[in-house]
């Protein structure tokens, strides 16, 4: 990990959550641990699965669409990874694959689901039961789907790299590398994310004065 | 600001210079941190966006931490997906209609089930299943219950893993007409707008 993401941890107070997500490059224990998966020990496949569910779950969020149940597509995506997991060429590979494997789960979801489920939860709202109601979250949780919200309304091009990196502290060059891009370009969207989430944020609060 | 296609940064753009500066600083760069502290002090405008950004970035913070949340809860099955040839694409809308078809068996009132059973309403009930139907039969009786009971609405369903069956989230609601002597509404009051309680008591014949 590069100085400027350990600075973003301690910075966030997040310590760096998943092993395989917070190195840039793949160690050998977690090539040792994919070879323990790849050849049939269940433990170790729940092990690859817990080391990288925190960031495909930024993933997902960049993707998903509104009002789809985030957790349903983690393990839509975890049963995948137990049921095709051979398929994966070597260990190298195996996080570019998670992040395909998610972005199909969210794009998925947002044909056969998310529609439905806007629908039953419109109706829920229509039947006089109001949000606050429905979800009574603390105010942190309630700003954080507030701020999820936002997200979701910003380009996924945008959002992803924003939650990889100061939802997950992934640095830019391991974002680069997950989403096969250059760093500069990692660096550009960033900014741009950011300022986008800033404008969005003004006019919320804008509405709430 | 960079555009938006290419992703490429103009570095003639002042704006977008400062915003990857901003976004630097905010994302832990102590060299960015320190360049946007100095143009702050010729500029305090620059600051105010950095309390901005970092504002931000602690929603962010509260994101992660949900997504955590999330994540953690989630656990590999112990096997592949025991459906995927059935549940593929149709995904989860099948789950819902199946969960539906079987809450209405086992959720809702028992319409066949006598009236009568409502005199003799034990104090203890074998199940929540139960004492539900009795109280709905009760409040029949006592015209508290308006209408029908409607079907339960689907929230959400997901598979718990392990094999260890589905969790189906569902919103049960009946429909009770209550009479009360007095009503209360919560309206502004004088020049302040302050908010009062009003109590609002029915008319009588001789009031007309």
């Amino acid at each position: 990990m590069d100085g400027s993401a350990q600075t973003h941890n301690q910075h966030s107070g997040f310590a760096a959550g998943d092993r395989l997500a917070s190195e840039a490059t793949l160690s050998f224990a977690e090539a040792r641990l994919f070879e323990r998966a790849a050849a049939g020990e269940r433990d170790a496949l729940a092990e690859v699965w817990r080391a990288n569910r925190r960031w495909l779950a930024a993933v997902l969020a960049a993707h998903a669409p509104r009002g789809v149940d985030l957790e349903d597509l983690l393990q839509d995506v975890a049963e995948t990874l137990v049921a095709k997991h051979h398929h994966i060429r070597d260990a190298a590979s195996l996080r570019g694959w998670l992040r395909v494997v998610a972005i199909n789960a969210a794009r998925m979801a947002a044909r056969s689901r998310g529609v439905e489920r806007r629908a039953v939860r419109e109706h829920a709202l229509e039947r006089g039961m109001s949000r606050a109601a429905a979800v009574r979250v603390d105010g942190d949780r309630e700003q954080a789907r507030e701020t999820l919200e936002l997200i979701a309304r910003l380009p996924p091009l945008y959002a992803e790299p924003l939650l990889l990196q100061s939802a997950q502290g992934l640095s830019q060059r391991q974002i680069a590398e997950l989403l096969d891009v250059p760093e500069t370009t990692v660096e550009t969207r960033l900014a741009r994310a950011r300022r986008m989430l800033r404008e969005l944020v003004r006019e919320l609060e804008g509405q709430a004065t | 600001m960079n555009d938006p296609q290419t992703n490429a940064f103009d570095s003639n753009d002042p704006a977008a210079e400062l915003d990857v500066l901003l976004s630097r600083a905010v994302a832990g760069d102590r060299a960015a941190l320190a360049e946007v502290r100095a143009r702050g002090a010729t500029d305090p405008t620059v600051l105010d966006e950095l309390t901005l950004w970092q504002a931000d970035e602690l929603r962010l913070a509260r994101v992660a931490r949900e997504l955590h949340h999330a994540a953690d809860r989630v656990e590999a099955p112990r096997s592949g997906r025991r459906w995927s040839t059935r549940w593929n694409g149709a995904g989860w809308a099948v789950a819902a209609v199946l969960a539906i078809a079987w809450l209405m068996q086992v959720v809702s009132p028992r319409g066949t089930q006598p009236d009568a059973s409502v005199a003799g309403i034990a104090p203890a009930f074998q199940s929540s299943e139960e004492a539900f139907d009795a109280y709905v039969a009760k409040a029949r009786e006592e015209g508290v219950l308006s209408g029908e009971v409607a079907p339960p609405t689907l929230l959400r369903s997901r598979e718990l893993g392990d094999g260890r069956g589905f969790e189906v989230v569902i919103i049960r609601q009946v429909v009770e007409r209550r009479v009360s002597p007095e009503i209360y509404r919560i309206a502004p009051s004088g020049e302040s707008g302050a908010r009062r309680t009003l109590i609002i008591r029915p008319r009588t014949d001789l009031v007309q």
